[in-house]
């Protein structure tokens, strides 16, 4: 069980105070440090930030994930963390980004919003499927998105 | 201090150049000498003389911190050795008692995989929880703090209970039980400040001491952190659990005395917290203190109660509304101890229920009620209450039968009163055990109507043979909420060919109001108190 591949998507609230640049210097370090950790742990991911909220997907073994988890839990710029699923899968969706980052201005983070939907209504699925688009498409596009991703 | 200056010089330990760290403490903990290695291994500054580990490494690594802490006071002998993983890297520490003031710590660096994890050392104890101290060591930091001179700082215990968790090792396994205690540990030691101390104090409580902060506020907040970080999702053997603390907190000199009682006054507080603030936290006060000693006394008077014949039972007429004729009593336990007066049952009957003891009085209860209700005339039938409690031992059919074959008495004019709580809990056993009384010809009535879920299912699943509204309905029938349950319940009853009664009439407005609706028996002050047995042939004639 403890090298089996799992996925775990969650959600939890941003709770950084201050100004847009404030929040995005810290989700800049928040980003920098995931992704030597996550690499050195081989696991994989991304992060999507809509001011209100942070959702996340990681990809790895059981127990890295496990450990990574307990961590980013005891980080005090979040708080209400709901998961929304953990469950072994077959292979990784998210290879090729240690911590994909989709941001607040970005075409995936409106679709949380604008569409009026209730982020804690949004399934784990959705979130994934939403999340793994996106990357996809940005990376395609040879978006900006890339080189932080 | 001449012993220590002598083995100081006799071992220059910064002038050793080996790749195994080696570092004289003195039994406070503070630093005495260290070689480069040991530097190196803890990632230390250069000068650590005459400092402890916490207030090098700060906030930093305070597994790192507990493991000295550990070294240092373990009840180690001679030699002792221990093992830590600190950043991917698996320390192995032999401490040598050098003499009161000194020991040596040699500190070696290995492979993760050339040695066992703690695991496999100590199959009972996870690596979370067994970098911890344990309670002793806990009582013995507290027993040697001393004030420092500011006076502005003193300590806190925050004491910390896991709520539900027997619950998590009787449903997942205990295998996952131990790894949440492991997670557990390692949030706390998380959020602590480095020269705080985490102990794994029981089974399912930890305990934090803060030493050198600004009390109350630092105890509190910490409380409210952990309380919080504590809820948040768990990941166990590929599963999400959640989970939710308790906290008990005792400070020095704001809420408790002397150091000796700051362990006792924070589980006091954590008792409260568990009973009254589940999932936040309580500050130790004194009333505790006596409410924990008065609920002692009961215990131990209530034990005894039955043999020292301190229970009698008190009989409440039940009557029949259309002639106003007594039709049965119910039995009511009433507790009289020498010098202490009348204890009311809504103190001792739950207390009772958790120590078990209600299985023999609930026994004596059912015996002299019987006994008593055989004096009486035929048509006069004899209500008795049974706790939840009591179904659990599956044999309160065989308890009922000996009851009346002891007696004597009719099983039909015996009923017995139930409340929801037993249907909520196990519903399928509970039903089973009730038919089987049933059967007997004894019957069984609904109590405490209104005061529950107040299910139809309960209603349609059983035949009951009354309904009791509850007397808070009856009390409080100026208001139209309350007539309107009443004439409810009452419709009810007799829509599925169920009796209702009315407990707590006082008054003849109640009564003429619960005649008028079809409420068909009652109770309350209004025809009589309960009385002992031998008022009873008065009442009846």
């Amino acid at each position: 069980m403890t090298q089996d591949l799992y996925r775990l998507i969650y959600l939890s609230r941003n709770t950084i105070p201050g100004s847009n640049e404030n929040i995005h210097q810290e989700i800049e370090q928040i980003l920098a440090v995931s992704r030597q950790r996550n690499a050195a742990s081989h696991i994989t991911g991304a992060l999507m930030f809509n001011r209100e909220c942070f959702a996340q997907v990681l990809e790895g073994a059981h127990d890295d994930i496990q450990e990574t988890f307990e961590r980013i839990q005891c980080d005090p710029r979040h708080a209400d963390v709901v998961v929304l699923d953990f469950k072994p899968v077959q292979t990784r969706r998210f290879s090729q980004w240690s911590m994909g980052y989709i941001g607040y201005d970005s075409l995936a983070s409106k679709e949380f919003t604008a569409s009026g939907f209730d982020v804690k209504q949004l399934s784990g699925e959705r979130i994934y499927d939403l999340l793994h688009a996106h990357l996809y498409a940005a990376e395609k596009a040879g978006s900006s998105l890339v080189k932080i991703a | 201090m001449t012993t220590a200056r002598d083995i100081n010089t006799a071992m220059d330990l910064p002038a050793i150049d080996s790749s195994c760290g080696l570092a004289l403490i003195d039994h406070a903990g503070k630093m005495i000498s260290v070689n480069p290695a040991f530097l190196k291994l803890f990632a230390l500054p250069p000068d650590v003389q005459n400092k402890t580990f916490a207030e090098l490494t700060g906030a930093m690594n305070p597994v790192a911190t507990h493991f000295l802490l550990q070294a240092i006071d373990g009840e180690h002998g001679i030699v002792s050795k221990r093992t830590i993983v600190i950043d991917n890297k698996t320390l192995t520490a032999h401490i040598i008692e050098l003499n009161q003031a000194q020991r040596l710590m040699m500190v070696e660096s290995l492979p993760a995989s050339l040695f066992p994890t703690p695991e496999i050392n100590h199959p009972a104890r996870t690596p979370g929880t067994a970098s911890l101290i344990n309670r002793s060591m806990l009582s013995k930091h507290i027993a040697n703090w001393k004030p420092d001179r500011s006076g502005t700082v003193t300590p806190a215990m925050l004491m910390i209970g896991l709520d539900r968790f027997k619950r998590i090792n009787e449903t997942l396994g205990h295998d996952s039980g131990d790894q949440l205690l492991k997670f557990t540990a390692q949030r706390l030691l998380r959020v602590i400040r480095s020269d705080d101390i985490v102990a794994h104090f029981a089974g399912d409580q930890f305990a934090i001491l803060q030493i050198n902060q600004n009390q109350p506020v630092a105890a509190t907040t910490m409380a409210e952190r952990i309380a919080e970080l504590l809820k948040r999702p768990f990941l166990v053997n590929g599963q999400q659990v959640n989970i939710s603390a308790s906290i008990g907190l005792a400070i020095l000199y704001q809420d408790t005395e002397s150091t000796t009682d700051l362990i006792k006054h924070a589980e006091l507080a954590l008792y409260d917290a568990k009973h009254n603030a589940r999932g936040g936290y309580r500050r130790y006060e004194q009333s505790l203190q006596q409410s924990a000693s008065e609920q002692h006394e009961l215990e131990v008077n209530l034990r005894r109660a039955l043999f020292l014949q301190e229970f009698t039972l008190f009989y409440q007429p039940q009557v029949r509304m259309h002639d106003k004729k007594i039709v049965g009593f119910e039995a009511l336990i009433r507790w009289e101890k020498l010098g202490a007066g009348i204890i009311s049952p809504l103190r001792f009957i739950p207390l009772a229920e958790d120590t078990r003891e209600i299985h023999e009085i609930g026994q004596w209860v059912l015996q002299t009620a019987c006994r008593e209700a055989a004096t009486w005339p035929e048509n006069i039938q004899i209500a008795v209450n049974v706790s939840p409690v009591q179904f659990e031992s599956n044999n309160l059919k065989q308890i009922v039968q000996a009851a009346l074959a002891a007696s004597g008495l009719a099983p039909q004019r015996l009923e017995l009163e139930i409340t929801e709580g037993l249907l909520i809990k196990n519903m399928a056993n509970a039903l089973d055990q009730l038919k089987e009384i049933l059967t007997m010809g004894v019957s069984v009535a609904l109590d405490d109507f209104g005061t529950g879920y107040s299910s139809l299912n309960y209603l349609s699943s059983f035949p009951f043979s009354k309904i009791k509204i509850d007397q808070s309905f009856v009390h409080r029938m100026h208001t139209d909420k309350s007539r309107t349950l009443i004439k409810a319940v009452i419709a009810l009853g007799s829509a599925l060919g169920i009796k209702t009664l009315a407990e707590g009439v006082e008054t003849e407005e109640q009564f003429d109001y619960l005649a008028r609706n079809g409420c068909e028996e009652i109770q309350g002050y209004l025809i009589s108190k309960p009385v002992p047995a031998e008022q009873i042939p008065a009442l009846i004639s």
